[in-house]
Formats: C-alpha cells, sequence, structure tokens
C-alpha cells in the first residue's frame, strides 16, 4: 500500500476535486506540521538536493533510521549516503539522473540497495523529481524513499519456492497438468507430451481430448468414476493408474495424480492440477509378479502386516471357495467370517516372525465339503528387514488323503485276500483230501464186503460220500476261477463258439424239446478264456433248458451287439423266469436255488458262471418275469482293432 | 509182460496209505511194497539203496504235500542222484490246480498226474501203462 502513497506535488487543483482533499492541500502550504507529519509517517525517506551547491543536501530523519542510522550524528552533506549504498546500483541511478534532467517525463524511479547499519540489505524504491527555474534549468531535487525490503523478501522467497518445485517436477519426470473442469482450457507441461514421446507442439491445440486420444477407453471411463467421487468430495484427491499410447506403439503405464484447487459459489469444480508420473516399470513388475502368484499352481496369498491382502493365487479362490475376485486390499478377517482362536493367535505369532505350519488340518469350507489341508504361515520382510506381513500357502492335500485310505483299504483287501486264498487252499488241498479217502476207503470196503451194498445206511453213506466229493470239486472250480485272473485273454468268434456249445447239449435239448436259436452274426468276436466262455454258455444253455416251462413250446435264442466297450450277448428263454423282487440279491449267491421242484439244481452254475464272466472283464445283467421267461445279458470285452 | 516187482508209495497220510495198500492188494499190483512218510525219508533210504546197488522200485508214487521235504523238493533232488534203473515217478495228489499239474508234466522223469482219491480203476490203468510199456 506504500507504494500508491507517492507524493502529489501538483499544485493545480481541479474544481472537481474533493473538498477534503483541497483543504489538505491549502494546509500543506499554510500548517508546517502537516507536511512533517506526512514526511515522517507515510515515507521511509526524504530528501532534497541543491543541484547548484550539490554537497548539500537536507535528509529527514527517517532517511536515516531505515538504515539504521542516528539521524543526529549523520550530516546532511551528499556523500554521507554513498557508503552505505550498493555500488553496482548507482550505474543505474546515474542513468536515471541524466535521462531525467534532461527530459523531466522521463521518471526517476528505481529500486537502489542500501546496507543497513546491521549487515542486511534495505531495499529501498527510491523516487525524485527536479525543480527547475523559468529556463527548465534543474536548480532542486525532491526524493523520497519506500522500503521495499519485506516486499524483495517475499518476491525472493516466491522465487526461490518456483524454482524449487520446479527443480522437483524436473527430478522426478513428472508431466503437469492443468484443468478448467467448466471450460475445457488444459495446460500442459512438455514432459507431458515427452513421456508418450511427443513434444508439446506435436499436440497441439491442446485440449482434454489430447488425453483421450492416447489412452483407452476402458481407462477412461475408470478414471472418470474416480474424478466423479473427487468432485462429489469423496475423495481428497483424485488418483488413478492407466495406460497410454507411446509414439513408439507400446503402452506406458501413467499414475495421475491430481487436486481440484478452486471451487465456485455453487461448489462446482474449476481448476484442478495435476501430475502424470510414469510407472511403466514398476507396474509391470508388479503384474509379473501379480501373475506369477495368480497362476502359482498351488494356493498362496501375502498379506501386509494389517491382514490385507497384497496378492493370491487362483488356487486359493478355489480352495477357500472365495466367489469375490476383487480382494486385494481387503482384510483377510473380512474375507473368512469365522475363523478360530487358534488361527488368530497363530497369525499374532507369526506377525512377530514364527513360522507356523500344520501338515494336515480337516477343514469344512463354505460349501460343506471337507478339505485336507496342509498350511505354513511365514513372515515376508521388507527391504529394511522389517516384518512386512505375512504369506500363507495352503496345499489342498484332500486327494492325497483319500488315496492313503484307499491304500489302506486296499492294504486290508489284500490282507483279507491272501486269508481267503489261504483258506481256499485248505478247502481245495486238505478237504478234498479228506473226502477222498472217504470216497477210497467206503469203495475199498464194499469192494471187501459185496453183500452190504444194499445196506441203507451204506447207500445213505456212499450219497453222502459223493455230495462231500462234489461239494468240495465246485469250491475247487470256483477257487481256480479267483486265481487265474491274470490269464491272458483270448479273442474268439462267438458264434462258432456257441454252434460248438449247441452241439454237445443238442441231445437234451432234442429230449427236452427245447429250441436253440444262434442269431448272432459271423464278424462278432469276443476276448475270453476258451474254457470259461465254454462252460458260461453251457451253464446258461442248460439253465435255459432246465428250467424250461412245461406248458408251451420251449425256445432258447442267443441273439449279440457290439457297444463301444463290450459285446453284449442276449440269452433269452420262454421258461420258468424268477421272481427277481423276492431274489435278484442272492441270483447269483453259491448253492442258492430258486425252483424246489426241478432235479439237480444245483445252485452253484450261476454263481461259478458269474466269476468266469467277471474273471474276464465282463458283467451280467438280468431281466426275467415269473411264468414268461428269462433274459440274461453278458457283457464281454472285445479286441478293438 | 513186466511186472512191478517192488511199488514205492512216499505220502504223509496214513489212511491213504492202508487205501492204496488194500487197492495194491485187490487188483495184484506188485510184489512188494516201499512206504516213505515223507521226502526226506524217502531219499535217504532210496539214496542208501542206490549206493549199496540193492533192489530198487520199479515205481513210485509221489505225493506233493508232505512235511520235511515236499514232493517237489523230493524230486528235485532225487533226478539228481545218478541211477541206472528206470523208475516211473508218478505224482498222485489231491491238488486239481492247472499249475501243480503243468509243473508236474514238466519234469522229464514223472510220467502221469493222478488226482486223489485213488481207485481201483486208476490204479489198474497205472498197472496196465506198466505192463505195456515198451522196455
Amino acid at each position: 500500500m506504500k507504494l500508491k502513497k507517492t507524493i502529489d506535488l501538483d499544485p493545480v487543483l481541479d474544481d472537481r476535486e474533493h473538498y477534503l482533499k483541497k483543504q489538505l492541500y491549502s494546509l500543506v502550504k499554510t500548517d508546517s506540521s502537516i507536511f512533517d507529519f506526512l514526511q515522517v509517517g507515510a515515507l521511509d525517506g526524504l530528501w532534497f538536493w541543491d543541484l547548484l551547491d550539490p554537497e548539500n543536501v537536507w535528509m529527514n530523519s527517517s532517511y536515516w533510521t531505515t538504515f539504521g542510522y542516528d539521524p543526529e550524528k549523520m550530516p546532511h552533506k551528499v556523500d554521507s549516503w554513498q557508503d552505505i549504498v550498493f555500488k553496482e546500483d548507482l550505474k543505474n541511478v546515474y542513468a536515471n539522473f541524466a535521462s531525467h534532467s534532461k527530459d523531466p517525463s522521463c521518471p526517476y524511479d528505481q529500486v537502489v540497495r542500501f546496507k543497513h547499519k546491521l549487515g542486511h540489505t534495505v531495499w529501498v524504491r527510491c523516487r525524485g523529481m527536479m525543480l527547475r527555474d523559468e529556463k527548465g534549468k534543474p536548480i532542486k531535487m525532491l526524493g523520497a524513499h519506500t522500503d521495499i525490503t519485506d516486499i524483495k523478501n517475499k518476491e525472493e522467497e516466491l522465487r526461490l519456492q518456483s524454482a524449487f518445485f520446479e527443480h522437483i517436477i524436473d527430478g522426478t519426470g513428472l508431466g503437469t497438468w492443468q484443468w478448467n473442469v467448466k471450460t475445457g482450457e488444459t495446460i500442459l507441461n512438455e514432459r507431458w507430451a515427452e513421456m508418450i514421446g511427443y513434444s508439446l507442439a506435436e499436440l497441439e491445440p491442446i485440449s482434454l481430448g489430447t488425453w483421450l486420444e492416447y489412452s483407452t477407453k476402458e481407462d477412461q471411463d475408470r478414471s472418470n468414476k474416480l474424478l466423479k467421487d473427487h468432485f462429489n468430495k469423496k475423495t481428497p484427491f483424485y488418483e488413478c493408474e492407466f495406460r497410454m499410447k507411446h509414439k513408439n506403439g507400446e503402452w506406458i503405464w501413467v499414475l495421475d495424480r491430481g487436486k481440484v484447487v478452486s471451487w465456485d459459489q455453487d461448489g462446482n469444480p474449476e481448476w484442478m492440477v495435476g501430475s502424470h508420473q510414469e510407472i511403466t516399470k514398476k507396474k509391470k513388475d508388479f503384474e509379473r509378479n501379480r501373475l506369477f502368484i495368480e497362476q502359482t499352481p498351488s494356493a498362496i496369498a501375502m498379506f501386509d502386516n494389517k491382514m490385507d491382502y497384497l496378492a493370491a493365487s487362483q488356487k486359493w479362490f478355489e480352495i477357500y471357495e472365495i466367489e469375490d475376485k476383487e480382494i486385494l486390499g481387503k482384510s483377510y478377517y473380512e474375507i473368512f467370517s469365522k475363523i478360530s482362536e487358534r488361527r488368530k493367535k497363530n497369525i499374532v505369532n507369526c506377525l512377530k516372525g514364527k513360522v507356523i505350519k500344520n501338515y494336515e488340518e480337516k477343514v469344512k469350507t463354505k460349501s460343506g465339503k471337507f478339505r485336507w489341508l496342509s498350511w505354513e504361515l511365514r513372515t515376508w520382510y521388507s527391504n529394511d528387514q522389517e516384518i512386512g506381513g505375512l504369506i500363507i500357502h495352503v496345499s489342498d492335500i484332500t486327494t492325497i488323503k483319500k488315496e492313503e485310505e484307499l491304500k489302506s483299504l486296499l492294504r486290508v483287501a489284500e490282507d483279507q485276500n491272501r486269508r481267503l486264498k489261504n483258506f481256499a487252499h485248505i478247502v481245495s488241498h486238505n478237504l478234498k483230501s479228506h473226502s477222498g479217502n472217504f470216497e477210497m476207503l467206503l469203495d475199498l470196503f464194499l469192494q471187501e464186503n459185496p453183500e452190504i451194498e444194499d445196506n441203507e445206511i451204506i447207500k445213505l453213506f456212499k450219497t453222502a460220500s459223493s455230495n462231500l466229493s462234489d461239494t468240495i470239486a465246485h469250491l475247487n472250480e470256483v477257487v481256480l476261477i479267483n486265481t487265474s485272473l491274470d490269464k491272458s485273454l483270448v479273442s474268439m468268434e462267438l458264434k462258432d463258439v456257441i454252434d460248438e456249445v449247441v452241439r454237445g447239449v443238442s441231445a437234451i435239448a432234442l429230449e427236452s424239446k427245447v429250441e436253440i436259436n444262434n442269431l448272432v452274426s459271423d464278424e462278432i468276436d469276443v476276448l475270453a478264456i476258451p474254457a470259461y466262455l465254454d462252460s458260461i454258455l453251457l451253464n446258461f444253455i442248460t439253465n435255459g433248458i432246465k428250467y424250461r416251462s412245461k406248458k408251451r413250446k420251449s425256445h432258447i435264442t442267443l441273439s449279440a451287439v457290439k457297444t463301444k466297450n463290450y459285446v453284449v450277448l442276449s440269452i433269452e428263454d420262454n421258461g420258468l423266469g424268477i421272481d427277481l423282487t423276492k431274489h435278484r440279491s442272492k441270483l447269483f449267491g453259491m448253492y442258492k436255488t430258486f425252483h424246489s421242484n426241478i432235479k439237480n439244481s444245483r445252485g452253484i452254475g450261476l454263481f461259478i458262471t458269474k466269476n468266469q464272466v467277471e474273471a474276464i472283464g465282463g458283467k451280467i445283467e438280468v431281466t426275467s418275469k415269473v411264468n414268461q421267461g428269462t433274459t440274461f445279458k453278458i457283457y464281454m470285452k472285445y479286441e478293438k482293432n | 509182460m513186466r511186472r512191478i516187482d517192488i511199488a514205492c508209495v512216499i505220502d504223509d497220510d496214513p489212511i491213504f496209505v492202508f487205501g492204496i495198500k488194500k487197492v495194491m492188494q485187490l487188483i495184484d499190483f506188485c510184489e512188494g511194497i516201499m512206504v516213505f512218510k515223507n521226502g526226506q525219508e524217502a531219499l535217504n533210504n532210496l539214496g542208501a539203496i542206490i549206493s549199496a546197488k540193492e533192489k530198487l522200485p520199479d515205481i513210485i508214487l509221489l505225493d506233493l504235500n508232505m512235511p520235511i521235504l515236499d514232493g517237489w523238493q523230493f524230486l528235485d533232488e532225487f533226478i539228481k542222484i545218478p541211477c541206472e534203473k528206470e523208475i516211473l515217478i508218478y505224482v498222485v495228489s489231491s491238488s486239481v490246480d492247472p499249475e501243480d499239474v503243468l509243473k508236474a508234466k514238466s519234469y522229464e522223469g514223472v510220467s502221469d498226474y493222478i488226482v486223489k482219491p485213488i481207485s481201483v480203476s486208476k490204479l489198474k490203468e497205472v498197472l496196465y501203462d506198466f505192463e505195456n510199456a515198451l522196455n
């Protein structure tokens, strides 16, 4: 404000002037106290120089106090001030003095520095005017000083500060932008353009569109959302990472930050300033790390020391059945609602640097499934060896556990099988030798005593002995089936084998009036052990004959189809049928018979047959209706090419 | 026609031994019978006979399942002993396991495999084969 209070020495007063101004001017002329007040109170120094006797100059007291001197002790001589003025500034002073003396319209006005008595610099705006005689020759000169040190200091401070910021921006390689949200006016710095390989001149004219042109729609949408949040004052500043297309065709990553710096009366944003920082390398490194963790084939997650997610692998989501795909930054405790006290304690301990492992733990997942997990909590350290957080590594060992269970079951089964084999051996050998002895002794006894052959007891004894031998023989058959599983299978033409078997039973079939039709076509081959296949066919066909219905003309029909994995042989009869609702479960059991009125029903045939079919890798299905007939379907393997 | 002079039965089952002796008597199978309770006993005695050059059996009926030295072990040892006389060896066992049958037939010295119980007819066949064999 001091600057504007120059002394107006123009004596001409206009009628339009304020009356108070007029009064003040007249008072100055008459009352010297007014002038005293002005020169002491309003100025930082006043001097009056006699140009005709240039040795003499009058300085007022504030002239000297401004520079820290006692006015009483200072002479009113022209050289009194020359010691404290900055010599560098004098050149300018002389030049201005010269031009002002030649031409009064050229102002004598400059800033001059003086050395304060205490050593610091005092900046003074020094103005002056010459008083001339009638011919225009300068005779006196009046000067006024205004101390502008404060302003100068502020200016300097400002200059330093702005240089400081420029250095920072330069040094950090920040691109800067200023954007008027209302008018769209946009100002960018050179670095902004350089970041994407251009000069500012190349990008002219600059507008908001300049950014739009070099970024993606997807990123722009994201950025707009974040901007809106900031405009609505939800966020203290705007921050967004996005890609920009470099001149060389590659995409660079930019961290964009900004802040609205002025708002209009309605609270709408006006000016916004911000910066672009290139983060391509960081982003790529991060991206690589993120991908590495994400695609790790095991479940792994990284947390900071507040237990917020930093990264997590796909497997992590799978194992814990986490549906929220955006868990980064979210808390571990938020994602898992139920966390055991033990786990919480483990986490606290781990964050203190302890490694905690558990080799197997059964956990129930969200969907209620049980999983066996093996996990490890491990601390991770930042560069400065501070605990940065922890890494949780989890392996799903459910399959391994299941395999272990299976293996142990297998061991039990193997053990049982071994004992069964042992038992089978006893049956096949020991029982057989005992029953053989019985038979032999009975035989000898009858040879020696032929007269008792008609004895009822001896007769029954003989039957019992032969039944015992039969039973043991059957058991032996079964034992042998189970022990010959690994015998190699032979490919055989099914139709031929059936024909052969049918020929063998033709006599009984003829006698029982059962018609046997072999509809199996020539080209169907099956894989089987020849003796088993014979036995299987013989058993089904003789069963069909044995359990025929006397009430109708009987037939047995054999047909076959080839499916993807099996040849399916159907053996269909129109015989007595079996009540499957009653008997299905024991149909293929040992010593099970279902027709009390049929003689020679031993109940061993289907049992052996089933075992034989299974021994060659097949299976049997049965459908039957009482008094209508039975169809057996035999699934057998065949050679594929 | 040849006749069986001495038949040798190697079997640990006394009932079987009793039975076979009876059958042999019935069909007049041989002149004399030698019985050993296991492979080891048979090997010792037959070995002694060979070294003493005494009379060896013409035919051996060998059980498989026996204590100390079983039928297989007996066979393995017996065929190592050099012997001028050709002795017919029949394996007589309760086992119907095809593996046993095949294994028995793999021995050159084994003539046949007879499944127990032994009967008059089975022994008659053996006798017939012996009498009608050349040499």
